[in-house]
């Protein structure tokens, strides 16, 4: 079967463009092909080899102590102090304080914003109305109302649901609201034309139109929860990671810091891909 | 006025303008079309064709005149039409099946039911291989391939086709045509045909009704006497080319008028 091929790929004239690349591309590779392959590695690798690099560097010059370890930690000690700190439970305790707030506010904050983002879009009088408001709202980082919600409700499990909550609530009722606006008006029509009813309408075209939309809110909703459950734990909390990186930083104790910020790190990465997965799922007539 | 489907005695439609005026887009329009009639409507572009159908579909409030659909008046869209738009309209986030059903779905049919009348109609499209395509990976042809059956589904007693062919290409249109024909012959559907391309009209139709540009008038109505069924051959016979040929000197003489009018 093979000999066939390139017997006809040898006799056909046709093909010789194809026959001149192929054989354009073995002889650069018998010629330097060590140097190849290394560059090749190089540059598919590029990402994770300047992280080890940079983290050598760090390493290094700790060790060597051009670098403060009363301010700066080390990867080593990161890596040794976050074990002993999940041993012990300390870091799993304030990790699950954390999500357990987060998840609540977010929660309530994406059924809220997608609800009130549908209605608005939808009965533009209400969206005209709302528009003022929402305005405000998304100039302003909400974090400056944590001293008004402490002052409304106190410090507790409230009011960091709260703020986790008016974080993540404007960006999602803005994108939602968009999305139905701008739907096809075409498609409307054509449901019209099946003699579907308002709400029929909205169900199978509205939902389903602004979808895109809808998810790319959730996405800067989240990012925007997140910041504010950290924010507000380093303010007005006697728990959760963002305590703990404020709290390890008033007792100077700078590996716990460090540890602290990459389990932030780490769990702002999940959030933001769990998201792009559900988008993924959801919208399979986008992908191709 | 026995036996007639869709009946327009008089029929005005105007648009009103932000100034307090209005556009008169149809004027006087007087039409009858009977039970399993396939009739077309050509006219120049702006002249009001889409305003009429829509009427006809009930999207568009008529401002005078008469307009009765199985001796009702017509009082908004509904299921007893079947709406083929010009514009790609399908539903971009559901299959090429699921957009057939759409229909069936909105009037609570049971899901094994539209299931297996869905999949009937793409087999009478020619689509059964691909049911489970988004509009996205089909051509151009198979999504109003796709859009005729979605408008079949839920059997209407009028199907109202407003340029469907327009955006493709010479080759495909005719096949579009052909295929149309035999559909029609199949399902015995009544059909209003709306088109600019008046070799079209004089293919499909059994009567061409023609239109003067603005305000929207009928100037004639033009009954093609051609046999049937049509091969797509019909369209380089004499006869053919002679129904092709008055149709376009009636256009014209309307556009001369105009010009002295102006
Ligand atoms: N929403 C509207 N508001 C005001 N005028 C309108 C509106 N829609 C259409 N018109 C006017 O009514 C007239 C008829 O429009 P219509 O869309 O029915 O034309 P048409 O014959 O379908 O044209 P085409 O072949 O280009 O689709 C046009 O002159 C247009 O300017
Ligand atoms: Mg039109």
């Amino acid at each position: 079967m093979n000999s066939v091929k390139v017997k006809e790929q040898v006799y056909n004239p046709t093909q010789s463009n194809n026959d001149q690349s192929n054989l354009a591309f073995p002889r650069s590779k018998t010629g330097k092909k060590k140097q190849k392959t290394l560059a090749n590695i190089l540059i598919n690798y590029i990402g994770p080899i300047t992280v080890i690099l940079v983290l050598a560097i760090w390493e290094a010059l700790y060790q060597t102590g051009v670098i403060n370890p009363i301010f700066v930690s080390a990867p080593s000690k990161i890596v040794t102090v976050g074990y002993d700190l999940f041993q012990n439970g300390l870091l799993t305790e304030n990790l699950l304080f954390t999500l357990g707030n987060f998840s609540v506010g977010f929660g309530v904050a994406a059924i809220t914003g997608i609800l009130v983002g549908l209605i608005t879009g939808w009965y533009r009088p209400i969206g005209k109305a709302f528009d003022p408001f929402l305005t405000a709202m998304l100039g302003t980082p909400r974090i400056v109302l944590l001293p008004l919600i402490t002052l409304w409700v106190g410090v507790g499990f409230s009011s960091k649901i709260l703020i986790v909550f008016l974080a993540g609530v404007f960006p999602i009722i803005l994108n939602t609201m968009t999305g139905v606006r701008n739907l096809d008006p075409n498609l409307t029509r054509v449901s019209k034309s099946f003699g579907a009813s308002a709400i029929q309408t909205f169900i199978t075209v509205a939902l389903p139109g602004s979808l895109p939309q809808i998810v790319s809110g959730l996405r800067v909703g989240i990012g925007q929860s997140l910041v504010g459950v950290i924010a507000a734990e380093m303010f007005v909390s006697t728990g959760g990671i963002g305590y703990f990186v404020a709290q390890s930083s008033a007792n100077f104790n700078v590996d716990r810091v460090f540890v602290g910020i990459i389990v932030i790190v780490i769990m702002g990465i999940l959030i933001t891909s769990s998201v792009k997965w559900i988008e993924s799922s959801l919208m399979k007539h986008r992908v191709e | 006025m026995t036996a007639a489907k869709l009946h327009s005695d008089n029929v005005s439609i105007s648009y009103p303008l932000k100034n307090g005026e209005e556009v008169i887009a149809v004027k006087d329009f007087n039409m009858t079309v009977k039970e399993k009639e396939f009739v077309c409507i050509v006219g120049p572009s702006g002249c009001g064709k889409s305003t009429m159908l829509g009427a006809v579909a009930g999207f568009q409030d008529i401002s005078g005149g008469n307009l009765h659909l199985n001796g009702k008046p017509i009082k908004g869209a509904g299921r007893d039409r079947g709406v083929v738009f010009q514009q790609a309209s399908l539903f971009p986030w559901r299959t090429a099946l699921n957009n057939v059903i759409y229909g069936l779905e909105l009037a609570g049919f049971p899901k094994q039911d539209r299931q297996s009348k869905g999949r009937e109609l793409l087999k009478l499209v020619g689509l059964e291989a691909f049911e489970n395509h988004y509009p996205n990976q089909l051509s151009g042809g198979m999504q109003q391939r796709v859009n005729v059956a979605r408008a079949l589904a839920i059997e209407p007693s009028l199907m109202l086709l407003d340029e469907p062919f327009g955006a493709l290409d010479a080759q495909t249109r005719e096949f579009m045509q052909l295929e149309l024909l035999r559909i029609w012959e199949e399902t015995k559907q009544t059909i209003i045909f709306v088109t600019h391309d008046i070799a079209e009209s004089v293919y499909l139709a059994d009567k061409v009704i023609v239109m003067t540009a603005r305000p929207g008038m009928i100037c004639e109505e033009v009954k093609i006497e051609l046999p049937r069924p049509r091969p797509l051959e019909l369209k380089r016979s004499p006869e053919f080319m002679e129904y092709e040929k008055y149709i376009w000197g009636l256009i014209v003489k309307e556009k001369e008028k105009e010009k002295q009018t102006v």
